[in-house]
């Protein structure tokens, strides 16, 4: 059996599991009690007439008991509240707290308990519970886009010692439809135009010929006068440069989805509503069965290419048989963080490109926060995540490739520079920076 | 912070008997470092936490050999000190540490916590267990003196315990769930209150004798359990008419039979209290305490029987006494009366050999005593030499009763060896009873090994492979072989049980431990009565016996006689709370908090507006922070200072711009912001309050003391 398929089965066995056990409402801390407590009445209070521990076992047996009492009821309550399913519409961003509208009770004045809820789908979001005089009022962040029609809540009631638990789970009827985040986009980043070296961005500096004409405003350099139009009409014209506009008027860009994908999405994102990719665009993102080329329709795509990580990078062949290689000249290839099975579609693919493509990478972390932990001081070594040693070897394979290797930090927006990349290399290869 | 103070307190309690009194402020702060600690640095790994706590403890041992080994001037006594203070006080933080640091790691490590509070306060307090109710000293002179019962005490800690582990374990901070939770734990405590405190009855080992109640169910259980996993519950049910029997057979097949309960067990446990009401000193030196005779044979050892041991009381009186049958002739005999209080369940009475009476007696204290009684006993007072020359069977005797009491294992090796014994003896009193039982005696306690290491499992007799063996084992044994040899010459001999108590000169109050459990012969003499003839062998691998703690024989003697001090005072002192005086100081307490709370609260408003320094920005802030939190507006748990400043701009808008300005400064960039501006801002947020704030919240908000407490 595969891998993969393996592990897939094995943890829809554990969440079987987990549910079942969720049901059973004497937690771990409280079984050990329950042992403790029968070890101090049997062993030391009836065995050796030790009254402290007897006491105590009763008493500590006593708490246990009204605490699974009260969970269950608790629950039960909870259970009969939050049996009415309500259709939620919520259309956020990765990142950004939504309230959803959803109220749970949250039991402030009945003792021992305490409630709180998850989600179980879908899962890459983050549940917080405000309270209000209605009850817990929902707050949800979504750290994963994606689209959802049904959420699966999970309630948890316990009681406030950790003893006893109860959870459950609800499933409601939603129209969820979350965007990647917007990329922090700052003001020097651009990207090359490949083919004639030009910059594309609406900020960027004025260049170009000296078309533009305009009567004089103070403060103008004087050298910019047209003195013969003055002669001619007596009125102080000036010329100037040309606000920078696409040199390449068609630019090809593909999202490639893969593990750990969310930040090239929020990258893709903010490229596509901050205009970086010009006025005329083609766009085509995993999943997607035809290039777009409004921005709308290429988030659309972004959002729901989620489903196609598995299987990223066939976008590329399906946009180079869509639009042609003779209109490939100008392509930008937003590519996961994650290394996987995209690399060797998108390697295939560059050989097959007229020009060597713009490849960009987005990293969720700053340098910052790679500092030397407690571990690395006493022994010189250091705990690399996964999705950092994942990214480092996208990187290094990336760099095997023709094309221009673009890494944005998502946070500042800025792109790392080709020293930073190296001694980021570096810091992970020799464990030193 | 409160978890901290129960760690202090509960370590500091066990550690009341180990660690010396100078170490004692020392450790308490080790403690509270400890749990700094652990509050700053528990993301580390689990394995981190507790090589990081075992190095501390281990500090602890190095600095200690260090000191001891290269005293620095110091001389041996500050060296001794020096020693320890380091010890406990490294050993415990790093204990300390790892236990607090698992906690806030994994909410289910904190049951390591509530372990070790309880554990060490259970520890301080365990020299009470099986009975002691005279220790601990400090707690119970005091206890006893003002008429408390010292359990009481230890009960009322053993729910503080409870109360204390609830805190440690606590995983929220909401103060009303916290207020709810615990008076509804003060409600259960009220309703556990019957099943909590009743009394405690220690698991008693009497040597396999199965003297007590407890012994006696749990070897009828496991004759139960063993006739359904042999397919033999038929033998159990044979003897089952009678109940005493049946139960005696259960008992005797442990000791004699030398099933698992040979073993003697190290905890001794007082079991009854006789009061004597004249004087008396047993004529051998033993106080002969009897609580039942095996007599008949049942084909494998002797069991109780209730048809001929009539002169034995096997019942407790209710409502009248109960009269022994007649059997003793009193002019060898002496009356003594006592007084019996039991602290341990007995299935029957235990009494001074031999009891013609036994008469109900009030129980004086309920809570120690299972039962009491009056016994009028016969005591020998003839010397064993003076009762020779009297046969052992009177003539009136039955058939059916000399067979019972002559009854012996289908073997012809008893006989022959009784005749070997008694071989010797001169011929003129050849077939004297006394004589030749004595001849046994001495014979049994020459060859025989005390011992209670042996068990004897054979299913047929194991007294014969005892006596035909290398003659090792205990009571049981010797006194199952000496009726058996007795019996083989004639002699009518059986078996009793109970307590064999060494006269110390104890006084009128004797204390029966559970290691006094003993098994003796008795042989009777015609015209005399049933006499107690005990095998002394001579070998033995014993421990030298226990002493007797005569400060628990004394105070249970006056709690027996009605004394609700146990001796320890004249009358109970009356315990004089002074109410008044913490009346006045709980009122001055209050007023001395509500006094330092509105000046912090005055000061810190102060402060704001006069602060012209770098620490405007601060202290500004703050200021006015806190008067939003007088009237009741607190940030949230987890809501950002930027988002509190959000939801409180249609209220107070200038604390926007103050957040910004106060996160720009806090972040380095002092000089950016004049503290005029500050000044200003302030000025404008108060102006917003007055104008957007109800008066009368405002009105609360300046009598509101403690506001600023909550401001975050």
């Amino acid at each position: 059996m595969d891998k993969a398929k393996l592990i897939n089965k094995l943890s829809s066995v554990a969440h079987v599991f987990r549910r079942i056990f969720d049901l059973f409402p004497i937690g771990p801390t409280g079984a050990i009690i329950a042992v403790v407590c029968f070890v101090g009445i049997f062993h030391y209070g009836r065995g050796k007439a030790d009254y402290i521990l007897y006491t105590a076992g009763i008493f500590g047996l006593g708490v246990l008991v009204i605490a699974m009492v009260f969970t269950i009821g608790g629950a039960i309550y909870v259970a009969v509240l939050t049996h009415k399913k309500t259709r939620q519409e919520i259309d956020t961003c990765v990142g950004v707290q939504v309230k959803t509208g959803y109220y749970f009770p949250s039991l402030t004045f009945l003792p021992f308990l305490s409630v709180t809820e998850t989600w179980v789908r879908p899962k890459d979001v983050i549940v917080e519970a405000h309270e209000t005089w209605r009850g817990f009022e929902e707050r949800v962040t979504f750290s994963g886009r994606g689209k959802f029609d049904y959420v699966i809540r999970r309630f948890f009631v316990s009681d406030i010692f950790g003893l006893s638990s109860i959870g459950f789970y609800r499933v409601f009827p939603a129209t969820i439809r979350v965007e990647p985040g917007l990329a922090n986009i700052g003001f020097d980043i651009s990207f090359r135009d490949v083919s004639r070296e030009g910059y594309s961005h609406p900020h960027g500096e004025k260049v170009g010929d000296m078309v533009e004409m305009r009567h004089y405003a103070p403060g103008d350099p004087l050298k910019i006068i047209l003195w013969k139009a003055f002669a001619k009409s007596q009125r102080l014209i000036v010329r100037e440069a040309e606000k920078s506009i696409a040199p390449e008027q068609s630019t090809v860009a593909c999202f490639v989805s893969g593990p750990n994908d969310e930040p090239s999405a929020s990258t893709a994102k903010a490229f596509l509503m901050s205009g970086l990719m010009g006025a005329d665009f083609t766009f085509l993102a995993d999943g997607g069965e035809c290039p777009v080329k409004t921005v709308n329709e290429a988030i659309e795509q972004i959002i729901l290419s989620i489903n196609f990580r598995d299987n990223g990078g066939e976008c590329l062949f399906r946009i180079l048989n869509k639009v042609g290689i003779d209109k490939m000249s100008r392509c930008v290839i937003f590519l996961p963080s994650g290394f996987g099975g995209w690399y060797k579609k998108l390697s295939t693919f560059v050989t097959m490109l007229p020009t060597p493509p713009t490849f960009v990478v987005s990293l969720d972390i700053s340098l910052e926060e790679l500092k030397p932990s407690i571990r690395f001081i006493f022994f010189g070594e250091r705990k690399i995540s996964k999705d950092l040693a994942d990214f480092m070897e996208t990187l290094q394979n990336l760099s095997k490739l023709d094309g221009d290797l673009k890494v944005i930090q998502v946070r500042t927006g800025l792109p790392l520079t080709p020293t930073e990349v190296e001694s980021l290399k570096h810091w992970i290869a020799e464990k030193t920076i | 912070m409160i978890k901290s103070a129960i760690y202090v307190i509960a370590t500091l309690i066990g550690l009341r008997t180990l660690a010396p009194e100078y170490s004692m402020m020392f450790v308490g702060l080790s403690i509270l470092g400890a749990c700094f600690l652990a509050s700053k640095i528990y993301n580390l790994m689990l394995g981190w936490i507790i090589l990081l706590g075992c190095a501390f403890s281990v500090t602890g041992i190095l600095i200690e050999n260090t000191i001891l080994a290269l005293p620095f001037g110091l001389d041996a006594k500050e060296s001794l000190a020096l020693a320890d203070i380091a010890f406990w006080t490294f050993g415990v933080f790093g204990v300390v540490f790892i236990l607090r640091a698992l906690g806030n790691k994994h909410d289910v490590l904190s049951v390591f916590e509530v372990i070790f509070v309880t554990a060490s306060v259970a520890y301080s307090f365990s020299v009470h267990r099986n009975k002691q109710i005279h220790q601990p000293r400090v707690l119970s002179d005091w206890a006893w003196s003002h008429g408390i019962d010292p359990e009481i005490i230890l009960q009322v800690l053993g729910v503080v315990v409870v109360l204390c582990a609830g805190i440690v374990l606590l995983k929220t901070r909401r103060l009303a769930k916290i207020i709810t939770t615990f008076a509804t734990l003060l409600f259960l405590i009220i309703l556990l209150i019957n099943i909590g405190s009743q009394r405690l009855e220690p698991i008693v080992d009497t040597g396999g004798l199965g003297l007590t109640k407890q012994e006696q169910e749990e070897s009828n259980k496991k004759k139960e359990q063993s006739g359904r996993n042999d397919g033999r519950g038929g033998k159990g049910g044979s003897s089952g008419g009678s109940g005493g029997g049946q139960s005696q057979k259960g008992r005797t097949g442990g000791g004699s039979g030398g099933a698992s309960s040979g073993a003697k067990s190290s905890i001794t446990v007082p079991v009854a209290i006789a009061i004597l009401h004249d004087d008396y000193t047993p004529l051998y030196g033993i106080y002969y305490f009897r609580q039942n005779v095996f007599s008949r044979f049942d084909g494998n050892h002797l069991v109780a029987d209730e048809i001929f041991d009539t002169d034995v009381i096997t019942s407790f009186p209710v409502d009248t006494p109960i009269m022994a049958a007649p059997t003793l002739y009193s002019e060898n005999f002496r009356t003594i009366p006592t007084s019996m209080f039991l602290l341990v369940d007995h299935p029957q009475p235990v009494a001074l050999t031999s009891s013609i009476k036994i008469s109900p007696l009030e129980n004086p204290n309920p809570r120690h005593f299972v039962a009491s009684y009056e016994v009028e006993s016969l005591t020998l007072t003839t010397d064993y030499s003076r009762l020779s020359g009297r046969p052992s069977i009177p003539n009136e005797w039955t058939e059916e009763m000399k067979s019972h009491y002559l009854t012996i294992p289908n073997d012809p090796r008893y006989k022959t060896l009784a005749e070997e014994i008694v071989r010797d003896i001169d011929p003129r009193f050849r077939g004297d009873p006394m004589l030749s039982a004595l001849k046994i005696k001495q014979y049994l306690e020459k060859k025989g090994f005390y011992t209670r290491s042996v068990k004897y499992e054979d299913p047929v007799d194991p007294t014969g492979v005892f006596l035909f063996g290398n003659m090792r084992g205990y009571c049981v044994h010797f006194a199952h072989a000496a009726v058996y040899l007795m019996r083989a010459l004639g002699i009518a001999a059986r078996v009793a049980v109970g307590y064999a108590v060494e006269d110390m000169g104890q006084g009128s109050t004797i204390m029966i431990l559970s290691h006094q459990a003993h098994a003796w012969p008795e042989i009777h003499i015609a015209n005399v009565g049933w006499v107690p003839l005990d095998i002394y062998p001579e070998q033995t691998d014993e421990p030298p016996p226990i002493l007797v703690d005569q400060d628990l024989e004394t105070l249970l003697g006056e709690l027996a006689r009605r004394d609700p001090t146990g001796g320890r005072a004249e009358s109970p002192r009356r315990l004089e709370i002074p109410w008044e005086k913490i009346g006045w100081a709980v009122f001055a307490v209050i007023i001395g908090l509500f006094w330092l709370s509105y000046m912090i609260k005055f000061i810190r408003q102060l402060y704001g507006k006069l602060c012209k320094g770098k620490m405007a920005y601060k202290v500004v802030f703050r200021a006015v922070l806190d008067r939003l939190s007088d009237m009741g507006f607190v940030r949230y748990n987890g809501e950002t200072r930027e988002s509190f400043a959000m939801r409180m701009a249609e209220t107070c808008p200038s604390l926007v711009p103050l957040t910004y300005m106060h996160l720009r400064c806090a972040l380095g960039n002092r000089e950016s912001v004049s503290p005029v501006v500050f000044r200003k801002l302030h000025r404008e947020a108060s102006k917003e309050i007055r104008q957007k704030i109800k008066l009368w919240r405002r009105i609360a908000g300046w009598i509101n003391p403690i506001g600023w407490f909550f401001t975050r």
